[in-house]
This record gives C-alpha cells, structure tokens and sequence, in this order.
C-alpha cells in the first residue's frame, strides 16, 4: 500500500525557540480485507542525519473497504528544538512507517448477573480464533460489595497467545443490560500480548444495585490483526 | 468529581470509556474545577488530555487513556467535537464517497503518464459502483469534471484525456 503525502508543514512552536511538523498521508487499500485501525511512528531527521524528534506507537481511527482510498494523520512529535534542524525547518526529512489492521469481532456471550454481592457467575467455554493462535478460556463476571448503593462489576477474560507473533491489539468489551433488554453501561480495555504468553482483561462497569436483577452481561472480543504495513520517507515541508 | 461520573458526563458527548491503571487507588475526587460550568458539569471546550492532566494530579501511576471500539482516541480532541464526531474517519460517514473522490483527485496532480491515469479512471469507476442513487452519482461527476480540468501538472492533451474519461462515466453512470 503506496503512502501519498498530502501534507508536509511546519510551524513555529508555542515558545518560538520551536518547531512543529504536520504530516497528512493517504493510501489506496490494495488488500482484500476491510482496514479499520492504522498504527504509526514518524522520526524526524535533520540532514545532518540525526533523529531531532518523532512519534511511535500512535493509532488513528480508518475505515477502508478494499480497493477505497483514505488519509489519515501521522503524529510527528511537539516541541523540536529550532537549533536542531540547523535553522533551516524546511530541511528535515520524514520517515514514516504505518500498519494497517483488519478487525475480528467475536461475541463471546451473556452471562447472568451475580445476584448477591461478593458471588460470581462464570462462562466455561474455551474458544480458538486468529487461526487458532489466540485462545479465550472462558469469562468470569464478579460483584463487588459496597456500602452504599452503588455496585462494581468486573469481567475478567482471559486470553493466551499461542502464537509466534504479538497480537497487537485485543479488545473486550462488557455490555451490562437489564431485564427488559435496555444497556444500563459498558466498558472495553485493549492489550497487546506477547507471543507465548497470557493476559487477563478486565472491563468493569458500575450502576445501582437495584437495577442489577435479572440483568445479564454480554460480552465481546475484538482482534485487530494487521494486514499490510507501508513506509514512505518525505522532505521539503512547506511553512503552514 | 468522582471518576464515574467523568465517564459519564464525557459519554453525553461521545460513546468513550476511560481505562486506568490502580482504579481501586483514585476513591478522591478529581479537581477539575477550572473546566466546569457553573452546574458543576464539564464544559464542552475542555480537552480530553485537560482531564487526563487532572486525574495524574490525582494519581501519577493511573496512566488514564480514553479509548473507543478499541482505539485510543487523540488526546487533543475537546468534547464538543468528539461530539461531531471528529475522531471517527471520514470514512465512516454518509459522505465517504466524496471525500474519497477529493482525495482521488489531488492523485491526479501525482500521474505523469496514461498508464497512471487508467489506474486511477478504474480507482474511480470502482468507487462510483459503490453510490447506490443516480443523482447523487452523476453530481459526484459532476464535481469530478469541475475539479479536474484544473490540475496544471497534466499535459494538455493528457488533460483532454482524462476529460474524456470522466465523461465516459457520466455516459455510463446516467444510463444504468
């Protein structure tokens, strides 16, 4: 997947002594698979050679069906020293690397309610998914006690790669809804996990207690599983 | 303000949720008395990283991120426009097909030979598939015929070429 650049700026920052980048891409999704989420780094080298700044790690909200264009930010770090970049902003160079991810979406299930503070009620299945690398072993939702009205419910699942490579992104998401059917709160958490490792999510929602009979839980997982990575190097950003 | 109810008045703008670290260590209230109204509610112009701020006052290992369907969403957005939705993409919304075409046609500015301008009559050609009413097909063409004809990187008889394309779409487009 080509990476366009739509724009490549500076401006002078807050405090004057620095410099901010801003950096637009687009890309055409030349996969078969609907993206949903793109990850980048950016590191900003002066022409020296040296890295004077950047961003990792950072996500932004896509949606590309296949053969559908779409631009996205790449976050290049605040605050570069003016000095850094020899007085010539314009000078630096880009380099920007981005994953692009599909989404899995699994519903793991409802669960009844604790009815009694401190108890738990469980859900025993193991289920296998991303091809058999991610297994989920089961869910358990417990019931805080309190001393007032209000109540806590944790969900915890738990969820061991198998696999050779990290599962960048996992998702769960507890939906608490009642007895007639309406969603009284939710809650998600995300993780990475290692390859060959284990972890345990735990969303916990929060409501009155009087709203809590015959409520039930519902409970999903999403993946995130990337399905193509790009990079591209810019230079020559205009003054913004 | 109680950490609940952060999330709560923040829900009223946009469907996020806050994820910390040592929950069960933030039982004080979160001072956030410089971004709420008079009501006590949080204002519309405050930032979600101004709420992050107050909250690692509260608590420096609580590492509060909000995230959405899974995505951290950008610290810098205030309320008000993740009310408007702008941390969601543009994708995402109603009018997808002509940002996608806007951005398709700045493409145009990059093609310097036929065979780049084939690539992306099929890019648009595929996208236009995807409208479902005639009318709002052909004003995309429409746009897509006011647009291109001034892109000063194409040659002139390139121009004429892609010209010639987009009106082979709305031929297409306005009899099926």
């Amino acid at each position: 997947m080509k990476l366009n650049k739509e724009r490549f700026e500076w401006s002078s920052g807050y405090d004057g002594d620095t410099v901010d980048y801003e950096i637009e891409v687009s890309t055409t999704n030349d996969t078969e698979q609907t993206i949903e989420l793109v990850k980048t780094s950016c590191l900003i080298v002066s022409k020296e050679g040296a890295t004077i700044g950047g961003d990792f790690n950072n996500e932004e909200d896509i949606y590309m069906e296949p053969g559908e264009v779409a631009k996205f930010n790449v976050n290049s770090g605040y605050g570069i020293f003016h000095s850094a970049t020899n007085g010539d902003p314009s000078s630096v160079e880009a380099h920007i690397d981005t994953t692009f991810f599909r989404r899995e979406f699994f519903n793991l299930g409802e669960l009844d309610v604790p009815s009694e503070d401190g108890q738990v009620t469980q859900l025993t299945s193991t289920k296998n998914v991303a091809g058999g690398d991610l297994q989920i072993l089961g869910a358990t939702i417990s019931r805080d006690a309190s001393e007032d009205a209000d109540r806590n419910l944790n969900t915890s699942v738990g969820l061991r790669n198998l696999g050779s490579d990290v599962q960048q992104k996992i998702m769960v998401k507890s939906i608490l809804i009642d007895r007639a059917g309406a969603q009284i709160d939710y809650s998600e958490y995300e993780e990475v996990i290692p390859p060959q490792s284990a972890a345990i999510i735990t969303p916990s929602v929060y409501t009155k207690a009087g709203r809590l009979k015959g409520a039930k839980m519902k409970i999903t997982v999403t993946l995130f599983q990337p399905v193509a990575t790009s990079s591209v190097s810019l230079d020559f950003p205009t003054k913004s | 303000m109680q950490i609940n109810d952060i999330e709560k008045q923040v829900r009223m703008y946009a469907g996020l949720t806050l994820v910390l670290d040592h929950k069960h260590l933030l039982r004080d209230q979160i001072q956030l008395k410089e971004h709420l109204d008079k009501y006590g509610n949080i204002t519309p112009g405050t930032k979600l990283s101004q709420i992050i701020e107050s909250i690692k006052n509260a608590n420096p290992l609580s590492n509060p991120r909000w995230i959405s369907n899974g995505l951290v969403i950008d610290s810098r957005f205030t309320l008000h426009e993740l009310s408007e939705g702008h941390h969601l993409h543009k994708n995402r919304s109603s009018d997808k097909l002509r940002y996608q075409l806007e951005l398709l046609v700045k493409n145009l500015f990059e093609a310097k030979t036929y065979a780049e301008i084939d690539v992306w009559y099929d890019k648009v050609n595929s996208l236009l598939k995807k409208s479902i009413k005639t009318g709002e097909t052909l004003t995309l063409i429409e746009m897509l015929k006011f647009r291109t004809q001034t892109i000063e990187t194409l040659t002139r008889a390139q121009a004429e070429y892609v010209l010639s394309l987009v009106t082979r779409l709305e031929q297409k487009f306005s009899s099926s």
